[in-house]
């Protein structure tokens, strides 16, 4: 009798057991680098006027911060500033009918603890915490907990922008690159591919003037995906997979601007048995390192 | 009250299965490398030490990969974790069997309530007892249901348990096998963009003895007041020559040094010829001030490669361990400053 009702209490507890969101499957680990058309310069001359760095993450978001490395007022013309997507498509940074977030996503972690120097305090010979310099803006590369601090640098989306003397200040838009991190996981495999030969090719034009906006000049960075591999996961030997990348581009961690990604399923929300919500949002399921910086 | 005492005991036993809420793990790494969660680069989460290093991750987290910095290194390298098929029944036996226990407490109770209000009503006191006990005994049963079913629930909302997975207990950091620098760098700024294929159909030479693709740590620089880096950092045009002994193997009517600074005493050389690199790698070298008032370029431990730049900008490249198809070479090329840098 008493094994009885044991039994009777757990066989349809184990039945309900398989009630949940699934199996986690983790199918393929992927890399990505991005370049532009020149070698990223470990010093910008002194002479420079203007430089923009550029943040990605993982779902392709780009986003430039500009900065003014001259004592006068730059003038930046969001309304003659445009992606150039893959494709050949213009998008303008001044479209008052687009809204996209800016939120504080973008990881550059170029803190001393980091290898890759994606900084510009860190390229201009500044040293130190870049949240000294620049009149206390502080720019995400330059956090230490990695996180991208967007609600310490300007956003204004405004036709023009002015930017005060050793300022910066964030493109009202951070678009979707089609291709670029988890979009870009199914691009083909590619290592070090040519620059103009490479699959996905996409270019910022940055219009900006130094004398009151009598004259704009403009600065045009071309970027491309210089390797994508896609590495399956085998036996859900993950570790493997990271090697295999290794092994095929030894230079991996050089890159200045690089990610992997591990496609998975899960959802950051699901709806459990009992009928809850619950949210998964610590998912450690990709690594985005550095950032790309042009100059003139 | 066998049957309760049958009951506790094995929602005990099954509950004290499933009260981690922490995935452990064991990294087997290089003596003092530490270890780092995506989430936290300032703090390792572990040093290896000779034994595997213990590692504990939130089970409401998914960690694909950690980082290991190897000792005397500033580079964090990622690493994945591997993962294998976790059911957790203990801890889904233990929510739905502290539900269903709870279930059955809450009736019992409702029973013995309804039972005890009708024996009162009759004044049968002794049954109202009875009732009351049966009332108490389905209270008490649900409450331990309910205290061994709630912690089960929020546990199974946490990510490794609702997508049934656990990390292999042992995993793995070895060494891989990395460049320091690019492989196949882009030209700087401004300089020329797109190298063409080599039209002599030269296989790349390599700059003495095979160049190691081991992470380095870095050497420190030697204190210098001026910037000779930045003094001598440019492109330089002129004329070189390849040698076998003494006998000219190739002439180079035109060819290219393109010196770009690392930091005031280290520069990074790429010698240029029909638009693309000659070497198969950036040359490094230590920038020091000579007797004659220009400069002297050297690399460590290689003192058959240096380069002299004049005070008026005339730089003489001399490289005699150039291996091109395991022959050695010298490399001689005369140059000067380009006007637009």
């Amino acid at each position: 009798m008493n094994l009885r009702v044991c039994l009777g209490l757990l066989l349809p507890a184990l039945a309900l057991c398989s009630c949940t969101s699934g199996k986690l499957t983790v199918p393929k680990v992927c890399y990505q680098s991005l370049r532009t058309d020149f070698a990223q310069p470990t010093s910008i001359p002194p002479e420079a006027k203007i430089a923009v760095e550029y943040f990605f993450n993982k779902d392709g978001k780009m986003q430039p911060v500009v900065y003014n490395l001259t004592s006068e007022i730059l003038i930046l013309d969001q309304t003659k500033s445009f992606v150039i997507m893959p494709g050949g498509k213009s998008v303008s940074y001044y479209d008052p009918n687009t809204y996209t977030t800016t939120t504080g996503d973008f990881h550059s972690e170029t803190s001393s603890a980091s290898f890759n120097l994606g900084a510009i305090a860190g390229i201009l010979g500044l040293g130190g915490p870049l949240g000294s310099l620049m009149g206390a803006t502080t720019l995400g590369s330059a956090t230490t907990d990695g996180v991208y601090r967007q609600n310490s640098v300007a956003i204004t989306d405004q036709p023009l922008v002015h930017i005060g003397p050793k300022g910066s200040v964030a493109m009202s838009k951070a678009y979707e690159i089609a291709g670029v991190g988890f979009l870009g996981a199914y691009l083909p495999n590619v290592i070090d591919s040519n620059p103009k030969n490479a699959e996905l090719q996409f270019s910022v034009c940055v219009t900006y003037s130094l004398d009151d906006g009598n004259t704009f000049e403009k600065l045009v960075t071309k970027f491309y995906v210089s390797s994508n591999i896609n590495q399956p996961v085998v036996n859900k030997k993950v570790s493997k997979a990271f090697y295999e990348i290794y092994a095929k581009k030894p230079d991996a961690l050089a890159e200045n601007m690089y990610m992997f990604l591990l496609p998975n399923d899960i959802k950051e929300e699901t709806l459990d048995v009992m009928g809850e919500f619950i949210t998964h949002d610590n998912i450690y399921d990709n690594c985005v390192r550095g950032s790309l910086i042009d100059y003139q | 009250m066998k049957i309760i005492n049958h009951i506790l005991i094995l929602a005990l036993l099954i509950s004290s299965t499933a009260c981690s809420t922490t995935e452990k793990f064991a990294v087997r790494a290089p003596q003092g490398t530490k270890l780092y969660t995506p989430d936290n680069l300032m703090t390792p989460a572990a040093t290896a030490s000779g034994e595997s290093a213990k590692i504990e991750i939130p089970s409401d987290m998914y960690c694909g990969y950690m980082y290991a910095k190897p000792e005397n290194s500033n580079l964090y390298i990622p690493f994945g974790l591997d993962y294998h098929y976790a059911s957790h029944a203990g801890t889904k036996i233990s929510l739905y069997a502290g539900y269903t226990l709870a279930s059955i407490g809450v009736t019992g109770a409702i029973i013995g309530t309804i039972a005890m209000l009708a024996a009162n009503s009759q004044g049968d006191e002794e049954s109202s007892d009875l009732f009351g006990l049966v009332f108490g005994i389905g209270a008490g049963t649900a409450g331990v249901g309910v205290a061994f079913g709630a912690p089960a629930q929020a546990r199974l909302g946490q990510t490794a348990y609702d997508y049934n997975f656990g990390y292999d207990k042992k995993q793995v950091f070895e060494m891989p096998h990395l460049s320091a620098n690019l492989l196949h760098p882009n030209p700087p700024k401004g300089a020329t963009t797109l190298p063409a294929p080599s039209a002599s159909g030269r296989k790349k030479a390599s700059s003495g003895k095979e160049i190691s693709t081991q992470t380095e740590s870095g050497s420190k620089a030697k204190k210098n007041r001026s910037d000779f880096a930045k003094t001598i950092s440019g492109t330089y045009n002129g004329t070189g020559k390849l040698l076998v002994g003494k006998t000219i193997d190739e002439n180079y009517p035109e060819i290219s040094v393109v010196i770009e600074r690392i930091d005031k005493s280290h520069v990074k050389v790429r010698v240029i010829e029909s638009g693309e690199d000659f070497f198969d790698g950036v040359l490094t070298y230590t920038v020091t001030r000579n007797k004659k008032g220009g400069y002297l370029l050297s690399i460590d431990n290689l003192p058959e490669a240096t380069i002299t730049v004049s005070k008026t900008g005339r730089l003489e490249f001399n490289h005699k361990k150039v291996n091109i198809d395991n022959t050695m070479y010298t490399l001689y090329i005369s140059a000067t400053k380009s006007t637009s840098e």
